[in-house]
């Protein structure tokens, strides 16, 4: 395997988060490494999963091991917009004065989002997708890297709010947090109720983050294979040509072209991670759950049927497969 | 030309290879079906086959197939992008060969990794020569067309008497085919067939195949070999008259040379047939005429006398009126015999005018005769003119393919020694026509003799009339011209044809013609079938004006009294 300087510092860097973020969480793997990736693909991630399965901690402790500003809104149905982006307040001299709000971080966890009101919610979506915030007609950038990490308990649960389509979009990759396994209980239960807690260091800078994403967008992607990933994104619109009788069936809206941009720059991640210079269909196939989960809209019927949108993209990938065939028979 | 490029190389070629072997069952398994749907089509009898056309087709598509696999372009990007699948290389190949001329920073990485990982990949791995549904289907629907194919040619089930009578059917599709090879497949047919020759040949040979694979009973072989005979008869008749219709052109170009000659002599109103004649036949006829001059006076002078007595009656004052008016019937009577008998007279006197003429004009045919490029074609002339009689009367030409050939050689020889172009050339070319004519009816003859020479499909011949030559076939509606073959046989005689006189009564102008009979045998052809032809032919002639205009009328007036045209 050749040396390629950057992709080696890139997969180093990684695993030193990684490891570091792993001292904390026990088990939750997937977990760990799809909020990396969003991380070094610059985008946002949504954390779903019952309360208590360790999502603040993930996010907690991987600000601790990046050496970024943290902050943490806890999102509850009385609270304002300005509480999260800010405000301007009378100063010294009866000066108009911008106090920012918790967003102005490099890492931002909404915790528990859907509990805040969609009018709060959508407060949210320009910091996410400009990475500004817009005040009394001002506007105020915000630091880079930035990156929400926000969590969200089931829309079923009491008291929540389902999040606006035109939010979900923003988010770059939805995980689900499943419970852990009885091994990984035991040694949560272990680590948290000793007496030696686990202190986490710094293993990468803000830079290093920054350096992370740029080595990110260098990694090439053959034509053959964008086509590969356009036609799982084009499968999944109900209507048009190229959907798949899956999303015909069960889908109201399919993936916006963020939807695209964000498959394509999870691949090029997990191609770094597999020690690879070239995105693979492979590395599309890993990424596309987590990339379109939350951006396609299913219909009662597939409620009805018992759909979900992870069982709606399997077989968008089964369709895109069947009709993607060696160019050489033989 | 870089080094993963390089590298792919030997992955074409493999690529080339087994592209080919699947081709080649493709094409073996298209080639398969088409076999067996022709050998369903052979054992309905709807087409003919054989098993090795067969096997030429199947292998030939095979080839095709194999031919087409191995030299189809195989473009770069996707035979990378095959081995990436194949290999399962994660789109290295594909990236890399895409980037083949980037450089940004992952490319040379990329490329090499790629290189790398190509190199630890065997072309025979990944692109094995295997056997596929198609060479599975290739093979099966080539073994259900050689079953059916054989079920369809094989005497499997059959009687023992089945099978001699397919035995048999096979030995007589090999007289058709040496029939049809003889007669239609020669080069010169190939080139002078007619439109139905060509279809009597193209029937011959798939009755050959019905027969050689027995797709016909016996009854059914009798029966088609029966059409064909009568389908070849039918041919060897048309080509028999438009032979003696070839024939008469020729006599025709013949007589206007010799009329040429007669005209540069002087002599425009000698018919070239006086012309010939020998000095006896010119003395008989002219005593004839004499002979025939003295009956006209004596009748003539009778009817005078008549004539005289009635007037003589008539200047009686003493007649009543009825006994006049019979005198003058009589005497009307009278006159228009007399009228109809100097006319007879002066006919007779034009003709002895004209022998006397003929003594000249044979003088310059003498002369003509001399030539021995005339001397030549005249004996051609005289043996196709027989070939073509004979043919016409019995059926069978009496000249042999070598002996044409050799005619039409001399003819040929002729026409480049020819000096006077016109008159000569058209001679020489109706001649030449002649010869094509005559051919086509031996074609045909050998055609017809061929077919009806299947005795094997005939219960035995048993006692007199069993078939000999031609008359196997049971009753198709033709005339039996040899039904007394000893007549044939006769030595020549002199016969009296003469028109069938009509039953009216009184003199009626006729001469009765001495000729030659042909072969010393009496014509069995009804003379209503072939009287229209010769009326045809003499009627040109009388357009033509090769008959002196004195004797025209005579002519017309023979064949009218035959048809019975002046009856009504």
């Amino acid at each position: 395997m050749p040396e390629q300087p950057d992709a080696t510092w890139f997969c180093e860097t990684f695993e030193r988060v990684r490891s570091e973020v792993q001292k904390t969480i026990v088990g939750q793997h997937d977990i760990v490494e799809g909020v990396l990736v969003g991380l070094a693909a610059s985008g946002n991630v949504l954390l779903e999963g019952m309360p208590g399965l360790g999502k603040t901690l993930l996010v907690r402790s991987l600000s601790k091991a990046l050496s970024l500003q943290f902050s943490r809104i806890q999102f509850t149905p009385d609270m304002m917009p300005a509480d999260v982006t800010g405000t301007n307040v009378l100063g010294e001299g009866r000066l108009s004065e911008f106090r920012r709000g918790p967003i102005f971080a490099n890492i931002v966890l909404a915790d528990e989002i859907n509990r805040a009101t969609p009018k709060t919610q959508s407060a949210m979506l320009e910091a996410m997708q400009e990475r500004s915030v817009t005040v009394g007609g001002k506007r105020h950038p915000l630091d880079e890297p930035f990156l929400v990490m926000a969590t969200q308990n089931p829309i079923e649960q009491e008291g929540t709010y389902p999040l606006p389509e035109a939010q979900l979009d923003r988010f770059f990759y939805k995980l689900i947090v499943p419970y852990p396994s009885k091994a990984e209980l035991a040694e949560v239960v272990a680590r948290t109720t000793g007496t030696v807690e686990q202190d986490l260091e710094t293993v990468a800078s803000r830079e290093d983050v920054i350096r992370m994403r740029a080595i990110v967008r260098e990694v090439p992607i053959a034509h053959p294979v964008l086509d590969y990933g356009l036609s799982m994104i084009v499968a999944t619109h109900p209507e048009g040509e190229g959907s798949s009788p899956t999303a015909q069936r069960y889908c109201r809206y399919g993936s916006s072209p963020r939807g695209a941009q964000s498959l394509i720059t999870a691949g090029k991640v997990h191609a770094l991670l597999a020690g690879r210079f070239n995105v693979s269909k492979e590395d599309l196939k890993r990424a596309l759950k987590p990339v379109l989960r939350h951006r396609i809209l299913l219909n009662f019927e597939a409620e009805a049927d018992g759909m979900t949108a992870d069982k709606v993209l399997d077989e968008i990938i089964g369709f895109v497969d069947t009709k993607d065939r060696d160019p050489i028979k033989v | 030309m870089s080094d993963l490029t390089k590298q792919l190389k030997s992955f074409e070629k493999r690529v080339r290879l087994v592209r080919a072997w699947r081709g080649l069952a493709v094409g073996a398994f298209l080639g398969a079906v088409i076999s067996s749907v022709w050998s369903v089509l052979d054992w309905r009898s709807v087409v003919y086959t054989e098993w090795a056309w067969m096997v030429m087709l199947t292998a030939a598509a095979a080839i095709v197939g194999g031919l087409i696999g191995l030299v189809r372009k195989i473009p770069a990007e996707q035979l990378a992008e095959s081995i990436d699948r194949r290999a399962g290389l994660n789109d290295r190949l594909t990236t890399a060969n895409e980037r083949s001329a980037s450089a940004e920073s992952f490319d040379s990485a990329l490329r090499l990794d790629a290189q790398e990982q190509l190199a630890s990949i065997l072309p025979k791995r990944i692109y094995p020569i295997r056997l596929s549904r198609w060479h599975a289907g290739a093979l099966g629907f080539g073994a259900l067309a050689a079953a059916i194919f054989v079920l369809g040619n094989t005497p499997v089930a059959l009687s023992e008497e089945a099978k001699k009578d397919r035995a048999e059917l096979k030995r007589q599709a090999e007289n058709i085919k040496r029939v049809t090879k003889e007669n239609f497949e020669t080069p010169d047919a190939q080139q002078e067939m007619s439109a139905a020759e060509k279809k009597l040949a193209d029937e011959m040979r798939r009755f050959d195949r019905d027969l050689e694979k027995a797709h016909l009973n016996k009854e059914e072989a009798l029966q088609k070999s029966n059409e064909l005979a009568q389908k070849a008869d039918e041919l060897m008749k048309e080509a028999a008259k438009s032979s003696e219709q070839s024939m008469a052109q020729a006599e025709t170009a013949r007589d206007q040379l010799m009329k040429g000659e007669l005209e540069k002599a002087g002599l425009e109103n000698m018919s070239p047939q006086m012309a010939q004649m020998s000095d006896g036949q010119r003395q008989e006829m002219m005593d004839r005429a004499k002979q025939e001059r003295k009956n006209l006076d004596s009748q003539l002078q009778s009817l005078q006398r008549q004539l005289d007595e009635i007037n003589k009656k008539l200047s009686n004052p003493n007649l009543s009126a009825k006994e006049r008016s019979e005198l003058e019937a009589k005497k009307k009577e009278l006159e228009k015999q007399i009228a109809e008998l100097n006319k007879l007279i002066k006919q007779n006197s034009d003709l002895q005018k004209a022998l006397d003429l003929s003594k000249e004009a044979k003088a310059v045919f003498q002369k003509m005769m001399q030539d021995p490029l005339f001397k030549e074609l005249m004996e051609i002339e005289k043996k196709l003119a027989q070939d073509a009689k004979e043919a016409s009367k019995s059926g069978h030409p009496k000249l042999t393919d070598e002996e044409r050939k050799r005619l039409k050689e001399q003819l040929e020889k002729l026409a480049a020694q020819l000096k006077d172009p016109k008159a000569m050339k058209e001679y020489l070319e109706a001649l030449l026509e002649a010869m094509k004519r005559a051919k086509r009816l031996g074609r045909c003859n050998g055609a017809g003799l061929g077919i009806n020479g299947l005795p094997g499909l005939m219960p035995a011949p048993a006692g007199p009339g069993s078939p000999t030559e031609d008359i196997w076939h049971g009753d198709n509606g033709q005339i039996h011209k040899l039904d007394k073959p000893e007549a044939s046989r006769g030595t020549t005689t002199t016969d009296v044809i003469s028109g069938e006189q009509r039953p009216a009564s009184g003199p009626m102008p006729y001469v009765e013609i001495k000729a030659p009979s042909l072969v010393g045998n009496r014509s069995s052809v009804p003379y209503k079938e072939v009287l229209p032809s010769y009326q045809k032919k003499a009627e040109s002639a009388l357009n033509r004006q090769q008959i002196p205009k004195e004797h025209q009328k005579r002519v017309k007036e023979y064949f009218d009294s035959l048809t019975g045209a002046n009856r009504h």
